[in-house]
């Protein structure tokens, strides 16, 4: 844990929505989390924002304070110039990004801290939702706009695919963590046996928009009515397709087998999706899927497409199911629920669902941010010449527990990722490759005779560790008889 | 959720014949077939072989795609280099093998697989290196480059050839070697870029090692991390430094 700060200091984060905003989402959610964490963390926390109707200018909230200025679009001017106005008072700043970042770059010293919060990539999307034109700009301003204002600066992202997307697509050259975002169910289970309704019951919790492709789920019920003949569907949720989807039920006469709640709160959410045998997430792609792993924590698997975000928060045949884009939507859903009709096999992938949720609290989520915010805050100290080159690369170490003697306390860098489990300790090593992961481990303590004991295995990180990093058999270094010194240079 | 890594042949228990080292920077749309294309192309010729995919800087699934693949006949192994560059990430796969012969391939499979069990064959011979080339007798374009690659390709061989000699394709990305043979040679080369080769077969000429050029069919593929503008000029400014670190290396 981190020790409170004796100094005043002030962290800003900037997002275009807070909570009190009618449409706040997920991101909107995990800014508030963020910005409570650090607040506990001894932190004064500001939260710029736009204004929302009957909701004050200046407010006071769980540890924090919240300033709302502008609109949609004026929220930036208005935030950058309270940035302006109290730079020097101000100790690292985080911009949430919307598809369009805050740029508190352009008015903060450069030494000041400051992480670019990435939920997802909107490249594909500004055309979904703007004027071409609109779109053109914002595409620019996310793309080039980010990659020239924010240079260097370390990048957060919620999932390996906005990691990925942010490199590829957005071009940014900092270094990019990933950071799950926490989830509130998984502070608060329910208690005892799951109440999972006697007819096959699916329900989705979403946002009805475009890129959601809740349409594609209603579609599969047509298709699934005579082989299911008892299968319900509840979609919760509100938004611009609404009309829509209910023309679209109505069409296909399934009204007494779909049926849409609007927007339902939390607890009623919650219960309802309690009941569900599983859920479905029919979306071209996610930032992480915050809604998956709010189902999961109830105990209830997803079915979704390898989409970005999805296949990150879905561990394919553990905790859900990931399609392939050809994929028959109405089939693969008929073959989970034959699975599910067994509870034995209901209760398993339930129970795993809960296990693999369990490691996405907020308190880890803000500990993550810290880390890396530390982390910045050191490399910006750092003549520039001397600031380490970043690399995507990062290697998963497994040392059984029987090699962790009571002497031997590693310690790794900030951002590197370590879980312990029953097996032993599990460590992503960020930047460093399956050679030089060998100084890694001895800058972190560990003895040559542990590092090349033959249990102790390495391999190459793939997407998922980013997240959590699993135990692999990989190779042993003791029997790699690749050295440092045999290719120098 | 285990992953079995199949890293064979880290110690001298398990010989391969040949190790195909691919480096790879964000092939996840690519790398799929070319592993499932060369595995089909080891079975139908018996060759002991395997591949050493070297991430030399993912962020896309590259590793996930060839975890998908290891129910293959052929073992693959996955190992990183974070020294940017294609020269540097072949280096750190052939330091790494311990098969009779290594070699190294593109991940998009420009060169058709069959090649391959070719090149073995002159290996077999009692050849040193084997050069694929798309430009002496017998070989071709099977899709040609764009027309600024071509010419810039052009200036690239006129200025290589001074360095690496007779040789009549040095940039072609498969080439085939005599493990002790490729241990030494990397281990005094240099680039770590693009113009790696050049390099690499300079020393080679300098040793009289016995080289031969092998035909083979080029598909030029889309999606190459070749960048023609920004890697291309690199590529000149690697040749200038082989050149300089040759011409030290041959000062008594």
């Amino acid at each position: 844990m981190h020790t409170k700060r004796s100094s005043s200091s002030v962290l800003v984060i900037t997002n275009w929505r807070d909570l009190a905003h009618p449409d706040a989402g997920g991101a909107e959610l995990l800014c508030d989390e963020l910005a409570r964490g650090f607040g506990r963390n001894g932190w004064d926390v500001v939260f710029l924002t736009a204004a929302v109707e009957g909701a004050p200018t200046t407010e006071g909230r769980d540890g924090y304070t919240i300033i709302r200025r502008g609109g949609r679009y004026t929220v930036y001017p208005w935030a950058l110039a309270w940035i302006l106005v109290h730079r020097r008072a101000v100790r690292a700043a985080v911009d949430s990004e919307n598809g369009i970042p805050f740029f508190s770059p352009l008015v903060l010293p450069r030494r000041t801290p400051v992480l670019l919060l990435l939920h997802h990539v909107h490249q594909d999307q500004f055309a979904q939702y703007f004027s071409p034109l609109a779109a053109a700009v914002g595409r620019v301003l996310e793309r080039t706009g980010s990659r020239l204002v924010y240079r260097h600066r370390t990048v957060v992202a919620i999932s390996p695919s906005t990691r990925s997307g942010a490199r590829r697509r957005l071009g940014l050259r900092g270094d990019i963590v990933v950071v799950p975002p926490g989830c509130n169910a998984v502070v608060n289970p329910p208690a005892g046996p799951r109440p999972r309704s006697v007819k096959p019951r699916l329900v989705c919790v979403g946002r009805l928009v475009p890129h959601k492709r809740t349409g594609l789920v209603i579609g599969a019920m047509a298709r699934l009515a005579e082989r299911i003949p008892d299968l319900e569907l509840h979609l919760v949720g509100d938004g611009p397709e609404r009309v829509l989807l209910h023309q679209q039920v109505r069409q296909l006469q399934l009204e007494d087998r779909v049926v849409l709640h609007g927007a339902l709160d939390d607890a009623d959410r919650d219960a309802l999706m309690a009941t569900a045998w599983m859920t479905v997430n029919a979306s071209e792609r996610e930032g992480w899927g915050l809604s998956v792993v709010e189902a999961n924590a109830l105990g209830v698997p997803v079915l979704a497409y390898r989409r970005p975000g999805l296949r990150d928060s879905i561990r394919h045949g553990a905790t859900g199911w990931l399609i392939d884009d050809d994929a028959d939507l109405a089939d693969e859903i008929a073959r989970a629920l034959g699975q599910l009709a067994d509870p034995e096999f209901a209760e398993m992938v339930g129970e795993r669902a809960r296990q693999w949720v369990s490691r996405f609290t907020w308190e880890a989520m803000t500990d993550g941010m810290l880390d890396v915010l530390l982390a910045e805050e050191g490399r910006l100290a750092h003549l520039p010449g001397e600031r380490r080159i970043p690399t995507d690369l990062a290697t998963v170490v497994t040392v059984p527990k029987e090699l962790l003697g009571a002497d031997t306390q590693p310690v790794f860098r900030g951002t590197d990722r370590v879980r312990m489990e029953d097996g032993g300790l599990v460590v992503l090593l960020r930047g460093a490759d399956t050679q030089t992961a060998r100084l890694a481990l001895r800058r972190a303590g560990f003895t040559p005779a542990v590092i090349d004991h033959p249990s102790v295995r390495v391999s190459v990180a793939r997407p998922a560790d980013h997240v959590s990093p699993e135990g692999v058999e990989g190779w042993s270094l003791g029997n790699d008889h690749w050295r440092e010194d045999t290719l120098a240079g | 959720m285990q992953r079995l890594e199949q890293w064979r042949g880290a110690g001298n228990e398990e010989r391969y014949e040949l190790d195909l080292v691919i480096p790879a920077l964000n092939e996840e749309a690519r790398i799929g077939a070319t592993l499932a294309s060369i595995a089909e192309a080891a079975c139908s010729a018996s060759l002991d072989l395997r591949v050493t995919v070297v991430d030399n800087g993912c962020v896309d699934a590259t590793a996930e795609v060839v975890d998908t693949l290891r129910d293959a006949e052929v073992p693959v192994g996955i190992m990183s280099c974070r020294t940017r560059g294609k020269g540097a990430a072949v280096r750190a796969g052939v330091g790494r093998t311990t098969a009779a012969y290594v070699g190294y391939c593109d991940a998009d499979l420009s060169t058709p697989p069959s090649t391959i069990e070719s090149g073995v064959d002159l290996l077999r011979c009692g050849w040193d290196v084997v050069v694929g080339s798309r430009r002496c007798v017998g070989a071709g374009y099977a899709v040609r480059q764009m027309p600024v690659r071509r010419l810039g390709s052009f200036a690239f061989r006129t200025m290589a050839q001074r360095l690496s000699g007779p040789i009549s394709d040095t940039q072609c990305g498969f080439k085939l070697f005599r493990t002790p043979v490729a241990k030494s040679l990397f281990a005094t080369s240099k680039v770590n870029g693009f113009a790696f080769d050049v390099e690499v077969l300079a020393h080679a000429q300098r040793r009289n090692l016995r080289i031969i050029e092998l035909p083979v069919l080029w598909s030029d593929r889309a999606g190459s991390s070749f960048r023609p503008m920004v890697d291309g000029v690199n590529s000149f400014r690697e040749l200038r430094a082989a050149r300089r670190s040759l011409d030290e290396s041959a000062a008594p």
